[in-house]
Order: C-alpha cells, then structure tokens, then sequence
C-alpha cells in the first residue's frame, strides 16, 4: 500500500480534478462491453417491465438525437436511493426496463453527474437492468451502447465501479482508485428449480456460510471478527430473509449483496440487500382470500382501518405480525421471518440510537408491490400479553390503532413486483462483533 | 428402532435454514418413529455448524414439541447436544411452538 502524504494527497486531488474535468466531456464508460451472460437476470426484469408500469412520468429522459435511431440520456437525480427516494429510483428502473423493449432506442447515456445520494439497492437495480437490455438485445442480434458519467463524490464511483453499473457492464473504468481495494463485496443468488436435497445443503446455506465468512472478512480489515452469537444471529436472519423470499415469491429465486466500504475505519457501514421476484406480500395473502384459516388473522385488522388506509398497505403490516402467514394452515408455527428480522434489526440500532447523531442511526426498508416500510428503530417488536411478537407503527403498538402513514405507506405510481429488503448499519455493535484475537464470545 | 440419535453432521453444509429443510430432516431421521420408539433421543449439531434458523428447527422438531406439550417434556425426551452459541434460538424456537398453539 503507496504512504499517505501530503504530496501524495495533493497528487491525487489534481488527478481527480482532472479526470472530473474530462468527464464534463462525457466520455463513454464503455467501449468494448462484453456479451453478458444474464439469462437468469433477464428474465427478473422482464417481470418489472411487466408488473411496475410507469404511471408516473418524470421529465429526466432527454431525446439527444431523432428517430429512427434514438439516444436517450438519463439524468439521475440528487437522491438515488432506495432508502430514501424509492418512487423515484423504481420509476427510473421502470422507464428503462420500457425503453429497452423499444428497438429504436440504441444507446442510452446514464448521467450521475448531479447525483448526491445514492445506495446499494438502487445501483445494483439499475445496473442489473442496463445489463439485461443490452444481454437481450444481444440475443436478438441487436446492439444497445451505453455511456456515463460518474458522479463527484469518491465513495460512491467506487460503489457504480464495484457492484453497480459499470460493474455490471464489465465496462472500462476510466478512474483510477487504489481504495477500490477496500471495498468488499458479497453477491449470491438463487437457482431456479433447485431440488431439495438435504445431504448436500441448498444454496440458501451456502450463501448463508458465505455470508457470514464475508462479514468476518470485513472486519478483518478493522482488526474485528464476529462473535461467536454475532455469527449465528447474522446467518440466522439473512436465512430467514432468503428462505421467505424462496418459498412466497412463487419463483424461488432470490438475490443477496452485501457491500462494504473499508475506505474510512471511523465509518464503516455495511449495506445488506435482499430480494425475490415474483409475488408481494399483498399478492401472496390476496390468492388465499377464500382460505378463513389464513385470512382470519389478517381481516379484523384490514377491516377495522379500511377507512384510513388501503387493503394493500394493511394487509402488509398485519403479514408481518408473528403468526401469520400464507401457510397457517398448514403449520401453526409459521410466521416468523420477518418479526426475527425486525428483532434483529432493534439489536443492531438500539446501540445506535443510544447518544449518536442521527445520521449514525440504522436504516432498514421493506418494498413489497407498491408498498413501502421504513424501520429506523422508533417503532420495534414487542411481545403482547401472550408473548406474540407484533409490530403495528404506532405509538401504543396495538392493533386497534393504525399504522403511523410516516413509516407506513403505498409507493406513488410505481411498484417492485416482488419484496426487496435493504438495510445499512454500522459494523460496531459489539454484541455482534469483537476485537479479533479475543476469545470472549 | 435401531438408532436414537438425530446427528445434523450427516446433513449437507453446516447452516441449517428453510423450513422445507427442516421438514425433510424431520422425514430423513424419521422423528415421528423416534416419538413413539425411544425414550430418549440424542439431538446432535455438529461443533462447527454455522447458523440454525428458527425455521429449519420449527419445520424438524415444531410438531413435535407441540405434541409434547411442554418445553420440559420435550428437553426431558429430546437432549441437545449443541454449541452454546445455539442455545437462545433453540430456546426461543421452542416457546415459540408453545405459543403458536394457544394463538
């Protein structure tokens, strides 16, 4: 590793001032895009292009050139993330996804230049559908050219570098960043039509494994390790994330990425999203209506505020109740994914909480169809006099009261045809992690 | 019954997650017969398992517990032999199989 000194900082500022000034040029981010192998992602985006209709239209789609032959260029806007502009990066993935069925647009220029805020959610969502147009176009004997420009802040070219966009392109990386080193990255996905076989484990447990070597490599880097609970805790959410995803989307197909940026030990975040295609919570529950052992746990709920809110959005918040779920019936032990996750979530943020600024807070988002959940801690699970784990968002957490509409609400227009969850929290609870050498659990 | 050890090392990888996982362990080491022909059943997670999700356990051992009727019943016939790590969601799964019946 190159010693940090003052001429070596004043080295790289210029250097990085003059590549900010040459990509005021516009200069394409790729050149030579390989044909990328996504038949799996493919078929993800062809279900957003089907399901999240873009019905709300945002002026950010500049015609560059006329038809026949269009150029499109796509301004991202300051806040690009999941977490805290989700309408507007689902209808950007939308009117992509469209724009890529239509064989007259031939490129696309992807401008992150005025971007401020950003996340692993949307980049990965954007990236993933840039390289499912271009893989099908491909396919098709077509050709889709893409080109960009980064945006100012170091942080976050290492985020569309590493796992975003230009990643997913394997497109030419024009900025030079020894810190890109620093950067860690974890991505599974699931297998269609995986057999269940128990004498050589899924790829749910493989990515759980997976998961938990990559935390502890992680922070490796800050001379930590997970403990021993910490390991066990971490494995057993994200499983119970991935296992939900498997068995209610109705395709089996799941992703996971982990990301995080070693580059400031002072703030080290690690950013954790997880997703399925396929059904909503709201879809899954909506095909048992005639199902009363089912539906009976969700309906004097949904019934009781059907004045203030939609079904959609009650029908979500009531599912993520302990015991209930869309198999019930068939196992009264059911119901617990997401509660445990939720719990999880109080561990990791409580510390947070506790004293800190808060943009040192935790931040968990829940999207499933068109409605989205925020968890920042203000509202956790708690257990009621039965020793049933709820969470309704509200000040009282009873079920008679609605959900507070500040944490609880139906997305604008746009939906994700499936559930993603994305959290970010700060690798430094110390019920989880441990210096490394330690050996108290 | 010739054998009445539940030894999760035989299985595949060593995070133990999924409830249809679970359910087929529950079939794999035919518990059901177990509940009638043992006494006792050993419960064995290897040393190095990784993760044990609430789930995988509710799905293998979740019926069972409820027959049994209590946390006690169910220790006294199935004994643990688990890292300590295990201990809570073990714990936890249990009343949660307890609770599921009264709601």
């Amino acid at each position: 590793m190159k010693k940090v000194t003052d001429s070596y900082t004043f080295l790289q500022g210029k250097r990085y001032q003059r590549w900010l000034k040459n990509q005021e040029k516009a200069q394409p981010l790729v050149n030579n895009a390989s044909v990328v192998n996504k038949e799996a992602h493919l078929e993800h985006f062809r279900t957003i292009s089907r399901r999240s209709l873009p019905s709300k239209k945002i002026p950010r789609w500049t015609p560059a050139s006329r038809p026949p032959k269009q150029r499109l260029e796509l301004k991202i806007p300051e806040d690009f993330s999941l977490l805290g502009n989700p309408e507007d990066v689902l209808d950007i993935i939308s009117q992509l996804s469209h724009m890529g069925e239509d064989r007259q647009v031939v490129s696309v220029h992807i401008d992150h230049s005025k971007m401020l805020e950003d996340d692993l959610a949307a980049e990965i969502l954007l990236g993933q559908t840039v390289a499912y147009i271009e893989a099908s176009r491909k396919k098709k004997g077509g050709k889709f050219h893409v080109s960009g420009t980064y945006p100012q802040d170091r942080e976050k070219i290492r985020l569309l570098n590493s796992v975003g966009v230009v990643k997913e392109l394997n497109a030419k990386n024009d900025h030079e960043d020894s810190d890109v080193e620093k950067v860690q990255i974890f991505k599974r996905h699931g297998l269609l039509h995986e057999e269940l076989n128990i004498h050589v484990g899924d790829q749910k447990s493989r990515a759980i494994t997976g998961f938990t070597d990559y935390l502890n490599s992680c922070l490796a880097t800050i001379g930590k390790v997970l403990t021993e609970k910490g390991e066990q805790r971490l494995g057993e959410y994200v499983g119970e994330i991935i296992g939900n995803a498997e068995e209610y989307s109705g395709t089996g197909y799941w992703h996971i990425y982990g990301y995080v940026d070693g580059t400031n030990p002072e703030k080290i975040y690690a950013e954790v999203v997880i997703y399925g295609l396929g059904q909503s919570i709201y879809d899954s529950f909506d095909g048992k209506r005639n199902n009363h052992e089912v539906y009976n746990r969700i309906e004097p709920y949904v019934s009781a505020h059907s004045h203030l809110c939609s079904e959609r959005l009650l029908t979500t918040v009531a599912a993520l109740q302990q015991f209930v779920s869309t198999k019930i019936d068939e196992d009264p032990t059911r119901g617990q994914g997401t509660i445990d996750l939720l719990e999880f979530f109080n561990t990791i943020s409580r510390e947070c909480i506790e004293g800190l600024s808060e943009n040192k807070i935790s931040k968990l988002k829940l999207i499933t169809g068109g409605v989205s959940i925020d968890v920042d801690g203000t509202y956790l699970p708690q257990q009621d006099a039965n020793g049933r784990s709820t969470i309704y968002f509200n000040d009282l957490n009873v079920e008679s009261m609605p959900p507070n509409e500040k944490y609880v609400k139906e997305l604008n227009g746009v939906s994700f045809p499936g559930t993603l969850i994305t959290i970010k929290f700060p690798l430094r609870d110390d019920s989880l992690i441990k210096e490394s050498g330690d050996d108290n659990v | 019954m010739s054998s009445c050890i539940v030894d999760f090392g035989q299985l595949g990888g060593r995070a133990y997650a999924g409830r249809p996982n679970g359910q087929a362990a529950y079939e794999y080491f035919h518990i059901d017969k177990m509940m009638s022909e043992c006494e006792i059943v050993s419960v064995k997670f290897p040393d190095d398992t990784k993760t044990l999700t609430s789930s995988y356990f509710l799905g293998c051992f979740g019926k069972t517990i409820i027959e049994m009727g209590s946390e006690e019943a169910f220790r006294k016939k199935f004994k643990m032999e688990n890292p300590t790590k295990l201990n809570g969601i073990i714990s936890k799964c249990i009343k949660t199989a307890l609770i599921a019946t009264s709601y």
